[in-house]
């Protein structure tokens, strides 16, 4: 999701600058590779946090399934449109009570999905051409991807994550 | 001082070189460390390995302590004590026994007894993960089983250290047990968040306040002639991990972890000898009890309190090592001249040995479970799906929806507006209660069963959409002989592949699913198209939609 959403960003020239944060050594070199900035870290730790600069930022998107994570970013982050996962509804209101702008719920928007789907079940080909669009989706981890076919920059897979933290 | 030195560099020298070689070739690491412990054993000596590993353990279990997660406990607490009891106290009963036919003394054939009936969380937990929002059940009831375990582990610590090395019965002992761990509980509760809010961020002052709780409470546990496993637990009994310790300090004091964790496994390996047959026969004791007789138990009490095979046999399989608290005891009790040299032999290797099997165990526990749903075992043990189970007759052209509670409310919803009837498959207990007052027809138990799908009347149905998190349901999901459509979800994109190329009509990822969602919002956003405070609106309304 985190990838996604800096794509979304940079199409629109949003912001002047990205920097991801990853702790896990799988995506170090990819995301070296990449244009943005990285940080190789967990933001659970001050220094990882303090080098992202959070205070400074337009914008910060957390991948983070830790709730006391996303709570200590939110923290830091105090004017920053603040996009964060959250792993329970509870969490989520939490989060949303300490100032979220927008927390991302995987359930919820599962639930929205399938419902859309099975509204389709009695149209064949209405069902077969979203279940298509949904297996693409599901198998380049990028609805934008799968869209546009485009060969962005190098930090797709970088999606896939999840537990990781990015700031953009 | 220059030897335990020695002994520590060359515990780290060695445990890194196989760690190397474990990580290239992607192995597990446990198995490497023991190797690394009995090449270290050949150079050690002995007194600074005992020394070594009740320290590695003391850590251990102070950190132990630091993430005991109250409120999670009392859910599942009634059940989980009454199982993790009733385990200890019959395999204990059974193997004294055993011990006492085998020829040993009491006090020999309850150390027996200790190492059989007891099962480590600290192993354990290794293979569950505590962050994942989607616990599955097994874990959760894991998890209390094993603190359930840990606290007899401590109980029996404490009256071993009363009765039987105490020149004489020493009670009050109890007494200053239980004033340590009320101490403990004043400065979680009082003290804790007062300090720790003076020294915000500050991350070396805190991991001192970290190693001082331990290292004081342990002085305290000495002071009173009681064990350092007590003081070590009320040390983490005393950190509260909870928002913002969890990140200021829990985390910090988390890395003394790696620290100690290769310790103890490096120390075990070294414990090691070459058996005796007399050692051997215990060891094989041992080794029925815990790797067959306490899963086995566990999963059968489950079962017959109404959990479904597959999470009784995995939750059972989440108790096939021996723990650290039985190790300890051995190692006090091989200290104080109290524990004959076989018997001692005996329960380092079936803790080597089942440390190796639990590694073996909980990488393919699902598989393990299958199997023996396919051996008839589960059914041995009495699971019965037909009695939770509710489906109209003649129902028809229907969508089965596997763990509803992952976002299946609203395809339940969906359905409901659209007239289209829909069996709920359901093997999380807590959420089965609800399925039962908000739903016409469900089934309780595990999908690798053929009965639920009879039950669910497959054949009839439209669709099966299966919402569970882990992968081998959604595997045994695609497995089945049908040809009803089967929309899964995957946690990745090369399961998402595999998955349809399995016969999936349909793959959910979450996270694309998320991406699309989120991304069209924010572009909606950046464009112009809606204010600030109409995307925070979006936000709201897909938590709104998640609560339902």
């Amino acid at each position: 999701m985190t990838g996604e959403l800096a794509d979304v960003l940079e199409r629109a020239d949003a912001v002047d600058e990205i920097v991801f944060v990853e702790d896990r050594a799988e995506y170090v070199e990819e995301l070296n590779d990449a244009d943005a900035g990285f940080i190789f870290g967990n933001a659970r730790h001050g220094d990882v946090r303090q080098d992202a600069n959070l205070s400074g930022a337009d914008v910060v998107v957390s991948a983070a399934e830790r709730t006391d994570v996303n709570r200590r970013l939110l923290e830091d982050a105090e004017d920053a449109l603040t996009i964060v996962t959250a792993p329970t509804e509870a969490a989520a209101t939490r989060l949303a009570e300490e100032g979220a702008d927008y927390v991302v719920v995987g359930r919820g928007l599962v639930g929205a999905e399938l419902a859309d789907l099975l509204a389709d079940l009695d149209d064949p080909d209405a069902l077969e051409s979203r279940l298509a669009a949904l297996n693409d989706r599901a198998r380049s981890g990028s609805p934008r991807l799968a869209d546009e076919a485009a060969g962005d920059r190098g930090i797709e897979d970088e999606r896939e994550r999840d537990g990781g933290e990015t700031d953009v | 001082m220059y030897e335990i030195l020695f002994a520590l560099t060359l515990i780290f020298v060695l445990a890194s070189i196989l760690l190397i070689v474990a990580a290239q070739k992607g192995l597990p690491v446990i198995p490497f460390y023991l190797l690394a412990g009995i090449v270290a054993g050949a150079v050690i000596d002995e007194t600074e390995l005992l020394d070594l590993a009740q320290w590695g353990i003391a850590f251990l279990v102070f950190l132990f302590g630091v993430h005991v997660d109250f409120e999670s406990v009392r859910e599942r607490g009634r059940i989980s004590v009454a199982v993790g009891t009733a385990q200890a106290l019959l395999v204990g009963a059974l193997t004294f026994g055993v011990g006492t036919l085998l020829g040993l003394d009491a006090l020999n054939a309850a150390y027996v007894a200790i190492a059989a009936a007891l099962s480590s969380s600290l192993v354990a937990t290794s293979y569950l993960d505590g962050i994942r929002s989607a616990r599955p059940t097994y874990e959760r009831l894991a998890e209390s089983i094993h603190f359930t375990e840990d606290v007899i582990g401590v109980l029996v610590i404490l009256g071993l250290s009363a009765f039987v090395y105490a020149e004489t019965p020493a009670v009050e002992q109890f007494g200053v047990a239980a004033g340590l761990l009320a101490l403990a509980l004043l400065i979680r509760y009082v003290v804790f968040h007062r300090l720790t809010a003076k020294l915000r961020g500050d991350s070396e002052v805190l991991m001192l306040v970290g190693i001082s709780f331990v290292v004081g409470f342990i002085a305290l546990a000495e002071l009173a002639n009681l064990s350092i496993i007590v003081g070590a637990f009320a040390a983490g009994i005393a950190v509260a991990d909870d928002y913002p310790h969890s990140l200021e300090l829990v985390d910090t004091v988390d890395d003394l972890e790696d620290f100690f964790t290769p310790i103890l496994f490096v120390t075990v390996g070294a414990l090691l000898t070459v058996p005796s047959p007399e050692s051997l026969g215990y060891t094989a004791v041992l080794l029925a009890a815990v790797l067959v007789v306490n899963p086995l138990f566990v999963a059968a009490i489950l079962v017959r309190s109404g959990f479904d095979g597959r999470t009784a046999i995995l939750t059972g399989l989440t108790l096939d090592q021996l723990s650290v608290f039985s190790l300890f005891v051995a190692i006090e009790a091989l200290a104080a001249e109290t524990i004959a040299r076989p018997v001692f032999d005996a329960i380092v290797l079936a803790a080597a040995a089942t440390m190796v099997v639990a590694t073996y165990t909980g990488r393919h526990a699902d598989v393990i479970a299958r199997r023996l749903r396919d051996r008839g075992v589960v059914d041995a043990l009495g699971e019965s799906v037909d009695d939770r189970a509710q489906v109209a007759d003649g129902i028809t052209d229907h969508v089965i929806v596997v763990d509803v509670e992952h976002g299946g409310w609203s395809a339940l919803e969906a359905c409901d507006a659209l007239d289209r009837p829909v069996v709920v498959i359901e093997d999380n207990p807590a959420t089965f209660e609800t399925i039962q007052d908000e739903c016409d027809n469900y089934v309780y138990g595990d999908v690798a069963d053929e009965r639920v799908w009879e039950l669910a009347r497959l054949e009839e149905a439209a669709a099966v959409v299966s919402l569970t998190p882990e992968r081998d349901r959604a595997e045994a999901i695609l497995d089945l002989e049908t040809d009803v459509p089967r929309i899964v979800r995957v946690e990745e994109t090369d399961a998402a592949e595999e998955f349809v190329e399995r016969g999936a009509a349909g793959a959910i990822y979450p996270d694309a699913i998320a991406a699309e969602r989120v991304g069209d919002d924010l572009e909606a956003l950046l464009a112009g198209e809606i204010s600030r405070e109409e995307f925070a609106e979006r936000g709201r309304r897909h938590l709104e939609r998640a609560s339902e």
